[in-house]
């Protein structure tokens, strides 16, 4: 009997690998008790950019590799590294790299630093597997990885009360969903008698219990949603960015956010719903659709009325869910497919930066002022220029304004939408998209043409700056030239259909 | 040889999953609501045992074997956000958890 | 020819299950709740004794029964105060989303013929040791790194409980 470790796989495990040392190496090294180690976070950003570099000596050509790596008796591979795992690995150390330069001189952690950053780095490996993976099973555990260590993160704080509400009223509905998604699995698994992604469609295509399929899916989509912030299931979301902390909430909306999609990215459109073109996949896309047009109704008109930024930033993270369902849907006919891979992952990336730079920026503000309340970003235009400037560009990008990346991605998901025959998808989004103007615009109006009403000074740190100033330069940079974007994400589609 | 129908095993884990939600949807005190979550992921351990010992393969004991360490892992980080919650609150009771509430 | 007790076991054992499911839902006190999931889990891993896996029993019996059960009797016993009763929220509705789910579940499940599509299950192999070596040859061909991996989620649950649970001597000091 040949076992399956192979040092094939352990070189393209060599992000995770190096992750995990990280995470033993920054609890080891947190034995100063209540004091501030600025060891922890440079350790935690070296590991995050040794990942990265491990991570693309792993997938280029400068050491030959083979592209599914399997074992050679056996013709099931339960991993897969493709170019769908890069960009979800991307995904994840980016969110790494975001958070632990936004957290260094966060004055939250002065106890629990090496605990935050060890949980981080688990929570960003728990995205590595699951992005790596071609089976339910390493699927569900990359997620539950990243759950888990979401879980203990929220209720890290534990000075503050609303820290230890959030954190419950997270993994009671974390911890539901989790199961929803293990039931709706079990039921694909009687029906296709397999758990490998791409046979699970397979067989299912060929298969005629669309009905017991349609449920298992919508159990799956209910389990994954809640992550994602989709609308029936986004209830407690609002309550838990407001309850958590600033560092945390960071990585709950750019990194388990996109797990999430990443997550349904896998199940639905590797898994079951290629474009087949028959009634399950019409219906389950009509069923999204709805779904889709309700999220981004509730997420931009809560957006709208919110008084905190905590609360702000969770509606807007709620409305982009809906836009990004929209690829969701598209992807079911062939017209709209290659527009819909272009613009689920654009949409993905672009939400990581745009969103990590307003959360920077809200961390800097938070901590000066210690408050969450939008008044006070008045005037911060005139205290904190360089900051306030790339909020401004932050919001314009997620509201949709031309030159910056967050138009592209919006215009490839409308694209799709129209291509696909879902009309109303791009109705609703671009009326949905001129209504985020005025939420964004309002705190633009605020920042500069407002007069200052805190007397605090708004200090910027270098790790901020420079997390800022790379979310400013991809803003620009892939919203200039898109183009080079699309190449990959056209390779990305590639990958999925394999 | 007599058989066990597949559709009775079916019924189990449905009603057993129906009883969990009910669970889940209705308790109030956390504890018991966790309870419900450990039924609902015995009844999808359940689908897939069965469905594994009715068809060749082994996938579905692995995935069962699997369910078993997430649910394992998931009681303990629970029952420790639970005391902390004890600790802050006096009770895991979850309506009595109002901190957080939308303020518009 | 033997007769076969299969049949009755698993509609005893699965009537149990439903039974004690209940049982964790009905129950006034905390403690008969963890008591009923307890026999619940039991009930469970007989169900799979009688669904020809001997391994996935054992493990049931220590890690859930045994692991499980205690974790809950600890919280039961850590958390208890005066006025923990059964209360229900909202029970009519979530009873109808529950009833809904069960029932057009099992319809669509009695819809199927899934004698068409599966094996009658048998008892040929019942006890056979080799069918362990193969559930685990494969367990170690297929999912190496996948079982590597729960040491990952291992880790951030020792992580995570440690640091919720440790903290009360840093407050009390």
């Amino acid at each position: 009997m040949t076992l399956g470790f192979d040092t094939l796989y352990l070189r393209m495990f060599s992000p995770i690998i190096i992750l995990f040392v990280g995470v033993v190496l920054t609890f080891v090294a947190d034995l100063r008790k209540n004091e501030r180690n600025p060891l922890l976070p440079a350790m935690s950003l070296a590991f995050f950019i040794s990942s990265f570099i491990a991570l693309f000596l792993s997938m280029t050509d400068i050491f030959p590799y083979s592209d599914t790596v399997g074992v050679p008796d056996s013709n099931l591979s339960t991993f897969h590294f493709g170019d769908f795992y890069l960009f979800g690995a991307i995904l994840a150390l980016s969110a790494g790299v975001l958070v632990t330069l936004g957290s260094w001189y966060s004055n939250w952690f002065d106890q629990d630093q090496g605990f935050f950053y060890a949980l981080i780095q688990l929570a960003v490996a728990g995205f590595i597997i699951l992005s790596a993976s071609e089976n339910f099973i390493p699927l569900i555990l990359g997620y539950e990885i990243l759950s888990i260590a979401t879980y203990a993160l929220i209720s890290l704080k534990k000075e503050r009360k609303s820290a230890a509400e959030a954190g419950i009223k997270y993994f009671l509905v974390g911890s539901l969903s989790t199961s929803m998604i293990l039931f709706g699995t079990s039921i694909f698994f009687g029906l296709t008698h397999s758990l490998q992604l791409s046979t699970v469609g397979q067989v299912f295509a060929e298969s005629d219990q669309q009905v017991l399929g349609f449920l298992a899916a919508s159990f799956i989509f209910a389990g994954v949603g809640f992550k994602a912030s989709i609308v029936p299931f986004h209830a407690v979301i609002p309550d838990v960015y407001d309850g958590a902390d600033y560092s945390i909430v960071n990585f709950l909306a750019i990194a388990s956010k996109n797990a999430a999609f990443f997550v349904l990215a896998k199940i639905f459109l590797r898994g079951i719903m290629p474009p087949f073109d028959d009634e399950f996949q019409n219906t389950l896309a009509i069923a999204i659709t709805i779904i889709a047009i309700i999220t981004m109704i509730i997420g931009n008109l809560g957006a709208l009325v919110q008084t905190t930024m905590k609360r702000f930033l969770a509606y807007s993270g709620i409305s982009h869910a809906g836009f990004m369902l929209i690829a969701i849907v598209a992807y079911v006919s062939d017209d709209g497919q290659v527009d819909a891979v272009n613009g689920l992952t654009l949409h993905m990336f672009a939400y990581l930066f745009m969103t990590g730079a307003a959360f920077l920026v809200a961390i800097l503000v938070s901590q000066s002022v210690k408050s969450d309340e939008l008044y006070h970003y008045k005037g911060l235009g005139k205290t904190n220029i360089f900051a306030s400037f790339v909020l401004a560009i932050s919001f314009l990008s997620l509201a949709g304004i031309p030159p910056l990346i967050g138009f592209w991605s919006k215009f490839y998901l409308f694209k799709a939408a129209i291509e696909s025959g879902y009309y109303i998808l791009a109705i609703v989004g671009i009326i949905m998209s001129a209504v985020s103007f005025f939420y964004y615009g309002r705190i633009i109006k605020y920042m500069f043409a407002d007069e200052s009403v805190t007397e605090t000074e708004i200090r910027s740190f270098f790790p901020t700056i420079f997390g800022l100033l790379i979310c400013l330069v991809i803003m620009f940079g892939f919203g200039l030239w898109s183009d080079s974007f699309i190449s990959f994400s056209e390779d990305i589609l590639a990958d999925l259909l394999s | 040889m007599t058989t066990i129908d597949l559709p009775i095993i079916l019924f189990t884990s449905t009603a057993l999953f129906g009883i969990g939600l009910y669970g889940v949807l209705t308790q109030k005190s956390a504890i018991r609501i966790l309870i419900s979550v450990e039924i609902l992921l015995n009844s999808a351990n359940i689908n897939f045992v069965a469905f594994s010992t009715y068809s060749e393969g082994y996938d579905g004991w692995t995935m069962a074997l699997f369910v078993m360490a997430i649910a394992a892992a998931e009681a303990a980080i629970g029952i420790a956000i639970f005391l902390n919650v004890f600790r802050r609150f006096g009770s895991v009771n979850v309506p009595s958890l109002v901190g957080l509430r939308e303020e518009v | 020819m033997t007769l076969d007790y299969s049949l009755f076991f698993f509609l005893l054992f699965g009537c149990l299950a439903i039974i004690f499911a209940l049982g964790t839902i009905i129950a006034k006190k905390l403690m008969h709740a963890v008591l009923a999931l307890f026999l619940f889990l039991i009930s469970i891993a007989l169900l799979f004794l009688l669904l020809n896996n001997e391994y996935l029993f054992v493990i049931q019996l220590t890690l859930y029964c045994g692991g499980i059960s205690v974790l809950f009797l600890f919280a039961t016993v850590l958390t208890t105060n005066q006025h923990e009763t059964a209360d229900k929220t909202n029970s009519y509705w979530s009873g109808f989303i529950a009833f809904v789910f069960v029932l057009a579940l099992s319809l669509v499940v009695y819809s199927i013929d899934w004698a068409s599509d599966w094996a009658n299950y048998s008892l040929e192999k019942y006890g056979d040791p080799s069918l362990f070596r193969e559930f685990s040859e494969q367990l170690f061909r297929n999912y190496p790194y996948t079982v590597a991996f729960l040491g990952l989620l291992l880790l951030a649950t020792l992580i995570g409980s440690s640091k919720l649970a440790l903290k009360e001597e840093a407050e009390a000091a």
